[in-house]
């Protein structure tokens, strides 16, 4: 809860943890109300999913949270629903920024932008120069009422890569950061596994954003990685 | 004005004061003419805040030092939203801001869509008569405020700005610093309100006024011209262009504009100015300013009151010149009759019809760019025996 507004947080997860506790310890304060939709994790992470959930539904996999986010987020019965990935959090001085920003305005959509930054062993690099800010809707009210008829201000098309479709004026474009903080060898292993079940425009996307990224870590990380995950060097070729 | 809400124990009394957003998207100008409004709103007790945003860049530095703002804030596009930045950086819709004020003026959708649009049928003559131009634009701006111009007195219609000391500071460094110069910008947003031949005024102006400097602006630089040769004058990096520009025209003898955004700060900065005005009649624009000198075109057809970019006659000629076809081609395209019907009818393909149609659009276009009868009608020489009048005029006469 910020002010009076009850706050559900909606996650469209798949075997999600370690990274997820980050994830949940960096809200608690503020949700009002877990939302899980489990695309088929193992049985012990949807064990776990399901005892910390105030709402969950298992789904299959598909390779991707986008197909299941609208169904997510139609779960949520409070005022407001954040939606956050498993590996993206806030971090204490966002949090911050961003409890005020809620106090303050009366706001549909709220859109924040990403520090997104992949791991491998030690490296660490901050995407910044290759995304931008990468800004994203990530907090909006549950229901508006547009011509007398309740619709939902974010609509999150089913396709991976693409932005929802915002239904509002009432917009804040916050100068806040979530941080989205994943491994490069959990990011490739995903890609392989999603493979064809993601339409052929994102596969592209994807295997452009490896590549550059790749790059970023260099030669030395690649050929180690390629010992690693023997699919990689297919894959990287499409 | 305040209201009086309520007495409690004999003593206490509680006030409040009402909220006013003014909203304006557009040229400088445009925002310029808005100050006797919010100066209007603020003596009616309304606590002004200004949102405007100019393709031109940021004005709000003109207008923050105006006592009846509140605040004045820039508005820039974020993701398709017009959006202001608040104290924390964060940038706010418009839209999300307008529910806190108790009036908000939004000039946005008043006078800028008061006009024939695409989607009016616009054989409807009636459609015509929609025309922002056809008013003094101080005037329809009150009026858009809901304030009664016909009572508020001429000599308060004037527009205002504030220019902060760094840009007169920085301007003691140029050529422009003393008050001898001649101003020259001719150029318009629209094409049909720009005076084609600017570049034969520079040197028909320093033959005539030898010890005087001769302004130009051109390309968003001002350059001078003076018995010594040329000079680009630069911009300093920290420091706002449009600021620049308008410290350069507050040391002018006399400038000479198009009806343009320059104009208005010229205007408000007290500079005798003479403004060409092509496609409307003078009064639109200075009703009320007591340092303009205008200079009206003289053929028939003035003044027509277009609001679009390309003098309309100019427009019926390039039209006519096209074959038949292409005629038909762009009369289908505009009913909106489906492409496939009409390439079956002209035996093409759709593809091809499209080419044809988009060749005959910009052959208009580019017709409709040819110097139209009101621009020409305004001569070198006219604008010379006005800047003579200027020079030599008795200002304590006026």
């Amino acid at each position: 809860m910020i002010g009076k507004k009850s706050i559900s947080l909606c996650c469209v997860v798949y075997n999600p943890f370690p990274d997820f506790q980050k994830t949940l310890d960096s809200v608690k304060n503020i949700v009002d109300e877990i939302v899980i939709v489990d695309q088929s994790s193992d049985k012990e992470q949807s064990e776990q999913l399901q005892k910390i959930a105030d709402i969950y539904q298992r789904t299959t996999n598909k390779g991707n949270a986008d197909p299941d986010r609208m169904f997510c987020y139609s779960l949520a019965t409070k005022d407001y629903i954040l939606a956050l990935d498993s590996d993206e959090y806030f971090t204490e001085e966002n949090l911050k920024l961003f409890i005020p920003l809620v106090e303050k305005y009366n706001l549909d959509v709220c859109w924040m932008l990403f520090e997104n930054v992949v791991k491998y062993n030690e490296i660490k690099v901050d995407l910044k120069e290759m995304m931008g800010e990468d800004p994203h809707p990530r907090f909006w009210k549950k229901v508006i009422n547009i011509n007398g008829q309740p619709v939902s201000p974010v609509i999150w098309r089913p396709e991976a890569h693409v932005h929802p479709i915002i239904n509002t004026g009432n917009v804040v474009y916050a100068e806040l950061h979530i941080t989205h903080e994943r491994g490069l060898v959990e990011i490739i292993k995903r890609h392989l596994q999603r493979g064809k079940n993601i339409d052929p425009r994102a596969q592209q996307m994807e295997r452009q954003f490896i590549n550059t990224l790749l790059l970023k870590f260099g030669e030395l990380v690649k050929v180690q990685l390629k010992k690693e995950i023997p699919e990689l060097t297919d894959y990287l070729k499409g | 004005m305040e209201e009086v809400l309520g007495l409690e124990d004999n003593v206490k009394l509680t006030t409040i004061r009402k909220s006013a957003l003014l909203l304006r998207m557009g040229g400088m100008g445009d925002c310029i003419i808005l100050t006797p409004i919010a100066r209007e709103l603020h003596k009616k007790g309304y606590d002004v805040d200004f949102f405007c945003g100019s393709p031109n860049g940021d004005l709000t530095e003109l207008f923050k030092e105006l006592p009846y703002f509140h605040s004045v804030q820039n508005i820039q596009r974020v993701n398709g939203l017009d959006s202001v930045k608040d104290e924390n950086g964060h940038f706010i819709s418009v839209e999300l801001l307008k529910p806190n004020y108790t009036e908000v003026f939004d000039f946005k959708n008043s006078i800028e869509e008061n006009r024939p649009g695409q989607f009016f049928n616009k054989d409807e003559g009636w459609r015509h008569t929609i025309n922002s131009n056809y008013m003094n634009w101080i005037d329809l701006s009150l009026a858009w405020c809901n304030i009664d111009y016909s009572k508020l007195a001429d000599k308060d219609k004037f527009p205002e700005i504030n220019i902060p000391e760094k840009y007169f500071e920085w301007l003691q460094g140029t050529v422009f610093a003393e008050n001898k110069t001649i101003g020259i910008q001719l150029q318009a947003s629209t094409l049909i309100r720009t005076w084609y031949r600017a570049n034969e005024l520079p040197d028909l102006l320093h033959t005539k006024y030898p010890d005087k400097v001769v302004a130009i602006f051109d390309g968003g630089n001002w350059y001078a011209l003076m018995k010594s040769g040329r000079v680009k004058v630069n911009f300093p990096d920290d420091l706002n262009p449009i600021l620049c520009s308008c410290a350069v025209v507050s040391k002018m003898e006399c400038f000479i504009s198009a009806d343009s955004g320059m104009s208005h700060i010229a205007e408000a900065l007290n500079i005798p100015t003479i403004g060409i005005y092509t496609t409307v009649p003078a009064w639109t624009r200075t009703k009320y300013y007591d340092y303009a000198f205008p200079l009206e075109a003289t053929c028939e057809c003035h003044p027509c009151f277009t609001l679009h970019t390309f003098c309309p006659l100019e427009v019926k000629k390039a039209e006519e010149s096209l074959t038949p076809r292409e005629r038909m081609i762009i009369k289908k395209a505009e009913i909106g009759t489906n492409i496939f019907e009409v390439a079956k009818e002209l035996s093409t393909v759709p593809r091809a019809l499209q080419v044809e149609l988009e060749s005959a659009k910009k052959r208009v276009e580019a017709f409709s760019a040819t110097e139209p009868a009101c621009v020409k009608s305004v001569t070198p020489e006219m604008i010379m025996d006005k800047v003579d009048k200027v020079l030599n005029f008795d200002w304590d006469y006026k």
